[in-house]
């Protein structure tokens, strides 16, 4: 090393650039080829530390967490301070837990009416969450999944009619999840966990400004529902719906619970199940969705999202109908 | 910045919202920074969440007297744990959690080498001193600049640059000893 003064400054203003994503290793390296043969591993220690180091909360975590934080908030708001006690994490689920198979449709459902941006709002995810996790069989689950997608539905509906639309990405992201996680147990039947990274990614509860979404390149108008088969092209950079899609969240659930996954099916039984009950739904109007993407006080980047969303459920319909194609 | 000292301003004074914010500006950095120290993902989200608390407690007695809102707060989280350690301490060793939501999991399903790579990054911090893995977790976890994590760690922006650079190094050769044959 020739001097290792300008060394140390190089290697420090590389590692920065990595850290804030304004560089990759290979433009550092190009801009000192001099000390590109010691600075590569370096670097590539920096990116693998980085990667190590990039661990995210989970969305159920997210929303317990805010909830005992605002328990907190409001208690000391109202009385003289106390000492700091965190509930754990395993008395709440339990309590949760408890609370739903004591009382079924009582005080914890109640929370249901609740919106984003409700003090409450936070108890319901959970729940709703603790509920897909309770589910036991993925016809459940799939079940749980479309009714939480509904629900995300009317909430958004009802964000945009009382112009409190803060947490609108938050719920068009979590309509995403849900269908992806739908698609997941039609195809897997259920044999990963509806709780993956993909089916709950972090960041899209506390943080929605914080989701990245691509623009679309091309919206099209969402016409009246038909059982046509649609084309949906998803890339990196945009989500083209280029027919009219069908909208998995509208369906009734029992027939697509009973449809998409049965363990005691073959693959091929359950795809034709689920493919039928795609096109039995299809006719059902999804006037909430479409009034969203048509109104103006909806951020482009939340119609982004609902598109994503929809092009999911158009994803799980469009391998119904090549599998099934291919039978 | 102008924002952020604002909003600990009215936060010091009992605004609730502002306090809100910057809870929400900070979670996912706290949350990190705990989780790479102490690698339980079950212990880190209720450390997490003590921090917070601890933060929300102190918040009215906080002068910023040149330490930034940002380095108080994980003044706080080092202290809780350090708190964890000492009784950790006491009890048998914690093992990893293998589990840990790493951000880009879905991709690491697909390249189990990558994987075993980052694995044995976790066990080469082990090989790393106290203030070396502080400084790896303020700045890499935690996403502090050098000037914040100078002014969390009490040292000046030359110490960090130069713990960083000897901890990156220090890594490097454990890395290689691995790959060698050799034991972490």
């Amino acid at each position: 090393m020739g001097n290792t003064k300008e060394f140390d400054n190089i290697f420090n203003e590389c590692l920065e650039h990595l850290l804030t994503g304004q560089e990759t290793i290979e433009q550092c390296l190009q801009r000192y080829p001099k000390y590109a043969k010691e600075l590569e591993p370096l670097l590539r220690t920096v990116v693998l530390m980085h990667k190590v180091a990039d661990v995210k909360p989970t969305d159920e975590f997210r929303a317990r967490a805010r909830y005992q934080m605002q328990l907190k908030m409001a208690r000391t708001g109202s009385q003289a301070k106390r000492t700091a006690r965190v509930v754990p994490r395993w008395a709440i689920a339990a309590c949760t837990a408890m609370l739903v198979f004591v009382l079924g449709g009582g005080a914890v459902l109640a929370s249901q009416n609740v919106m984003p941006g409700n003090l409450l709002y936070a108890v319901k995810l959970t729940t709703e969450n603790l509920q897909v996790r309770l589910a036991g069989s993925s016809d459940g689950k799939t079940e749980q999944y479309i009714a939480m997608a509904n629900a995300r539905i009317s909430e958004m509906a009802w964000m945009v009619n009382n112009n409190k639309t803060q947490n609108l990405q938050a719920a068009a992201q979590r309509l995403n999840n849900y269908y992806s996680s739908i698609g997941e147990l039609a195809t897997t039947g259920g044999t990963k966990t509806a709780f993956s990274s993909a089916a709950v990614p972090a960041g899209t509860l506390a943080t929605p400004s914080a989701t990245t979404m691509v623009p679309t390149t091309q919206t099209q108008s969402l016409g009246a529902l038909t059982t046509e088969p649609v084309t949906t092209v998803v890339t990196e950079t945009s989500i083209v719906v280029t027919s009219t899609p069908i909208i998995l969240g509208t369906m009734n659930s029992n027939n697509i619970a009973a449809a998409s996954v049965n363990s005691n099916l073959s693959n091929s039984n359950r795809t034709a199940q689920l493919l039928n009950s795609l096109n039995s739904n299809a006719a059902v109007q999804p006037s909430e969705i479409q009034q969203l993407l048509n109104s103006d006080k909806v951020p482009d980047s939340v119609k982004t999202t609902l598109q994503k969303a929809l092009a999911q459920s158009n994803i799980v319909y469009q391998s119904a109908i090549d599998n099934a194609n291919h039978q | 910045m102008q924002e952020e000292l604002n909003l600990v301003q009215r936060a010091r004074q009992g605004d609730q919202e502002a306090f809100a914010q910057l809870y929400e500006a900070h979670f996912d950095k706290i949350f990190r920074y705990v989780v790479l120290k102490i690698r339980n993902q079950a212990e880190a989200e209720d450390m997490t969440q003590q921090v917070f608390v601890k933060a929300y407690e102190s918040i009215g007695s906080y002068q910023s007297q040149g330490v930034p809102f940002t380095a108080w707060l994980f003044r706080i989280a080092h202290n809780q744990m350090v708190d964890y350690v000492r009784k950790q301490s006491r009890k048998p060793t914690v093992p990893l959690d293998e589990s840990l939501p790493i951000a880009d999991e879905t991709d690491l399903e697909h390249d189990v080498e990558t994987k075993i790579e980052m694995e044995k990054v976790v066990l080469a911090t082990k090989q790393l001193t106290k203030a070396q893995r502080e400084v790896i977790s303020l700045r890499f976890a935690g996403g502090l600049s050098i000037t914040e994590a100078a002014k969390t760690m009490r040292k000046s922006e030359g110490a960090i640059k130069a713990l960083q650079h000897s901890a990156i190094l220090s890594l490097r050769k454990t890395l290689l000893a691995g790959e060698n044959g050799g034991k972490y």
